[in-house]
């Protein structure tokens, strides 16, 4: 059930310049395809009555104009795969897809957010979200927006909100946990694609959480419901009595309430005040390295940019106001949160700050590894970013140069990287514990392993330090 | 559901020991059921804060002198009898 990049078509069914897309074979209600490079949705008949619902209760239009949904046009239905088509659509396209296992925070909580919206706003107009997948938001323009146009159902009155479970799997839990145990937990998700059970979540949250109203309901006494109830017949009077309006308000009311209470704030973490508290440039430096940097991203003129090891974004924001739509990937919770809050504070829209250990990137996950893609799926982009990464890859990580630079280059077209030599400090600080078996982590080195797949087409020594910066281009194999 | 059996229920949930998940066999029963619970709690809580809102709101007014206050304009989306109000531009238009 997920939107994505019309370029995205790797492991998945083809047909004849047709490729149907795998995050969505569980919906019945209607699948994703890619014909010609252009993305669609097909609409079965069976869910005819609630997208005609959601159209003529104007909850399409209002969703859309607040750009809380994403829009999309209705295009001949002779562009129909199967017989069972009711209509075919074409949703706006996203820049970039990314998952909630990559997400910071705030990333996770403005997308509950917007899910509690919409599910007010449907609810109003007699609708009602079927499910409350994390996946089933995106970042737009800096902004999260919701991409399943087949998620909403007719509200049945009296019904509960079939969505709640997965609510609280995709959003409470991580959210608490992040909040109240550790940051790293919202990796859970990446284990766990539908969500962090609710009895994981009550075991790891402290017991003293058992006591706060919200986590003491929504998960605590959820999970040692669901035990209690796992496997237990159950009599009909239990779930054939009847929820008013008001009690299903006052649960998203709850729910809200619950996300809203639920913070976390970045600092202390490794990298978060690097360039305040600990770099080899100095302000002057640094503005030098920021002008130099600028016209390396003119000269490979991007359209796409990852910039791995991007802490807060500084020099992601130079392609950015190029116009690139810049990923700005780093390992530390705290610089991702930190980036995602100036995206918001500014209104930056062409730069997506994600978590990401590129040590262990995000692999294909879910059934067939089919249903959220890897990195490399996602990928390659025009221009790769890579300043002050090189020494953690080769040296902290034992990386062999030649592997890193076909990484590289299968990850990009051209590559902005910075070469930071033994003599550094930053390089000294890493070999102070440990044995130097790196002889070939030189300059020539780097250079002979880059030049296999690369050639160089700017090299500058930045004055002042002995790092070097590079343009590179992938050469033609 | 009536008062002491939404006391009885809660009790009982929080003194039953936490074992081994067997949730994974099916969770969405005991997320059914304690929805409906939760539910009651909440829209009791919801229904106190809408007290408290309209009881602000008439000392809001006899301050300000008839003006109306923010969540005045606001419509508010239930009846008095918990009920939806109807959205008469909606699909029955």
């Amino acid at each position: 059930m997920t939107t994505t990049t019309a370029a995205t078509t790797t492991a998945a069914t083809t047909t004849a310049a047709t490729t149907t897309l795998p995050g969505s074979f569980r919906d019945p209600a209607g699948f994703l395809f890619c014909r010609k490079g252009i993305l669609y949705r097909q609409i079965n008949e069976g869910y005819a009555p609630s997208y005609e619902l959601l159209r003529s209760s104007g909850l399409y239009d209002e969703l859309v104009n607040k750009k809380w949904l994403i829009a999309h046009d209705e295009v001949d239905k002779e562009k129909a795969l199967t017989d069972d088509a009711y209509q075919v659509i074409e949703p706006e396209l996203l820049p970039f897809i990314s998952y909630p296992y990559e997400w910071s925070f705030s990333q996770l909580k403005d997308a509950a957010r917007l899910t509690l919206d919409i599910q007010e706003a449907a609810f109003a107009k007699k609708l009602s979200l079927r499910d409350a997948s994390a996946y089933n938001v995106q970042f737009l323009e800096g902004k999260p927006v919701f991409i399943d146009t087949l998620s909403f159902e007719p509200l049945v009155e009296g019904q509960p909100w079939v969505a709640y479970r997965q609510f609280c799997q995709h959003f409470v839990a991580p959210l608490a946990l992040m909040s109240r145990v550790d940051i790293r937990l919202g990796q859970l998700l990446r284990v766990h694609i539908d969500g962090i059970p609710l009895d994981l979540a009550s075991s790891l949250l402290p017991a003293m959480s058992k006591w706060n109203l919200s986590l003491g309901l929504h998960i605590h006494m959820h999970a040692k419901s669901q035990q209690k109830y796992a496997g237990e017949a159950v009599e009909k009077k239990h779930v054939q009595r009847k929820m008013t309006s008001r009690q299903l308000l006052g649960l998203f009311d709850g729910l809200r309430q619950t996300v809203e209470k639920l913070q976390w704030k970045p600092g202390g973490t490794e990298w978060y005040d690097y360039y305040q508290a600990n770099n080899n440039y100095g302000h002057a430096g640094l503005e030098q390295k920021e002008r130099l940097i600028a016209e390396l991203i003119a000269e490979a003129d991007p359209k796409t940019v990852w910039d791995i090891g991007g802490n807060t974004g500084r020099f992601s924001r130079l392609a950015a106001n190029h116009g690139a739509h810049v990923v700005c990937w780093d390992i530390d919770p705290g610089c991702v949160e930190a980036n995602y809050g100036m995206v918001s504070k500014h209104g930056e829209k062409s730069l997506l700050p994600l978590l990401l250990d590129l040590t262990n990137p995000s692999p294909g996950i879910g059934w067939n590894h089919d249903e959220r893609m890897s990195l490399r799926q996602r990928g390659p982009v025009d221009t790769l970013m890579a300043l002050g990464l090189i020494h953690h890859l080769a040296i902290s990580n034992n990386t062999p140069l030649p592997q890193v630079a076909r990484f590289m280059g299968k990850s990009s077209t051209t590559l902005i990287i910075e070469f930071v030599p033994k003599s550094d400090s930053q390089v000294k600080k890493l070999l102070t514990t440990r044995e130097d078996i790196f002889p070939d982590y030189s300059r020539a080195g780097f250079e002979v392993a880059f030049r296999e797949v690369y050639e160089f087409i700017r090299v500058e020594e930045i004055p002042g330090t002995e790092r070097i910066i590079y343009l590179m281009k992938k050469r033609n194999q | 559901m009536p008062i002491h059996r939404m006391f009885l229920a809660i009790f009982a949930l929080l003194l039953l020991p936490t074992g081994n998940a067997h949730a994974y066999i099916d969770p969405g029963t005991g997320s059914f059921i304690v929805q409906m619970l939760i539910a009651s709690i909440l829209g009791a809580v919801f229904t106190v804060k809408l007290w408290i809102g309209s009881i602000k709101n008439f000392f809001v007014r006899l301050v300000g002198g008839g003006h109306k206050s923010e969540t005045d304009r606001e419509p508010s989306p239930i009846s008095d009898q918990g009920n939806l109000t109807t959205h008469k531009e909606s699909s029955n238009a």
